[in-house]
């Protein structure tokens, strides 16, 4: 295929795949513990010829911490530093995330809106109200007094970067991710729980706005690549007519 | 640099020449653009230079700028793009032009 025509074609895949990340960023600035993404290329190299475009290697989620805002919700949480929740579905898989907006199910356990159950915390049946202090010990309150009743434990990874995203919101721990250590919260330097607030989505509006214009512009410089691309080989075509 | 004139060099083969050049320029611009997102990319240099025969683009790689993801600037890229296109076109026209006359020398020589 020719050469500059593929470049400047990869080149337009690439903004397209780059528009769609953005948009999507976009998309889920408004949602609670989300996790903006970006696309990452590598420029595409062939035996013998040397660059011949570029290829997308996939996304890279970033894990800038997000605003922490005021709620309302009963069992609101938010993480001030690094670490995420540990969470786990019925079969006792576990997932992280940042996203802290869990209600009580009926059987004492915290969920969040995935129904996945908070790792290490049953409120029991008798308990009023409940209260998380910076350094996730868990008090609830009965009719008879305040007693703790656990502490909520925040985990950690080696290369947090390379924890599989699944929704923006909720991620895995893959092998390059490297196993999970509990973050001992509270201390002076190290990271504290907020009851009563949320983590807002680490996504700026302003900024993933600037991103689309300059992929929409990057697109275009790409197409009129493939313009001038086909209009000299639309010349080299006609020459013997010429 | 200066070439001396060698009796192969002729009109049709630098003006085909400088065609293929354009060519050349024109896949280094669109390679540039197509990785003005890619992170750590040093775009390439077209680097012209006189042969025997005409005109030849070599290709090199820039010196990363430290401070940056990658050293592509879209708009001069976009430049390139125009650039190689009409400098393709008058080549084009120089070939016709060499054709032409070629032709009319040919007739010429038939009606003789």
């Amino acid at each position: 295929m020719d050469r500059a025509l593929f470049a400047a074609a990869s080149g337009m895949v690439a903004q397209q795949r780059n528009l769609e990340t953005i948009a999507d960023n976009l998309a889920n600035s408004g949602v609670v513990g989300f996790k903006g993404s970006a696309q990452h290329f590598d420029e595409l190299i062939a035996a013998g010829e040397g660059g011949v475009g570029t290829a997308s290697r996939g996304t890279r989620v970033f894990f800038a911490q997000g605003k922490l805002a005021r709620s309302a919700g009963p069992f609101d949480l938010a993480i001030d530093g690094p670490g995420f929740f540990t969470l786990m579905d019925s079969r006792g898989h576990r997932f992280y995330s940042r996203d802290g907006e869990f209600s009580r199910a009926a059987d004492g356990s915290l969920r969040n809106a995935h129904d996945l159950k908070l790792a290490g915390i049953v409120l029991p049946s008798d308990a009023l109200a409940a209260a998380v202090a910076p350094d996730g010990t868990v008090r609830a309150s009965f009719t008879g007094g305040t007693r703790a009743i656990g502490r909520i434990r925040i985990a950690e990874f080696p290369a947090s970067e390379c924890l599989r995203s699944i929704d923006g919101t909720l991620f895995e721990a893959t092998h390059a991710s490297g196993k999970p250590r509990e973050v001992l919260l509270g201390g002076d330097d190290a990271p504290k729980l907020h009851f009563g607030m949320l983590e807002e989505s680490n996504v700026t509006v302003i900024d993933a706005m600037m991103q689309i214009l300059t992929a929409q512009r990057a697109y275009e410089a790409n197409a009129k690549g493939v313009q001038a691309a086909d209009e000299m080989l639309r010349i080299a075509n006609n020459l013997q007519r010429a | 640099m200066a070439v001396a004139y060698h009796s192969s060099m002729d009109g049709m083969a630098w003006a085909t020449s400088a065609m293929v050049a354009a060519r050349t320029r024109l896949e280094i611009a669109t390679e540039n653009l197509a990785n003005v997102s890619t992170e750590g990319f040093r775009r390439l240099i077209a680097r012209g230079s006189l042969t025997g025969s005409g005109v030849a683009v070599a290709r090199e790689r820039a010196l990363a700028v430290m401070h940056l993801p990658n050293n592509v600037d879209a708009i001069a890229e976009m430049i390139d793009v125009l650039a190689a296109q009409r400098s393709f076109e008058s080549a084009q026209k120089a070939v016709t032009a060499i054709d032409r006359s070629r032709e009319k020398a040919a007739e010429a020589a038939r009606i003789q």
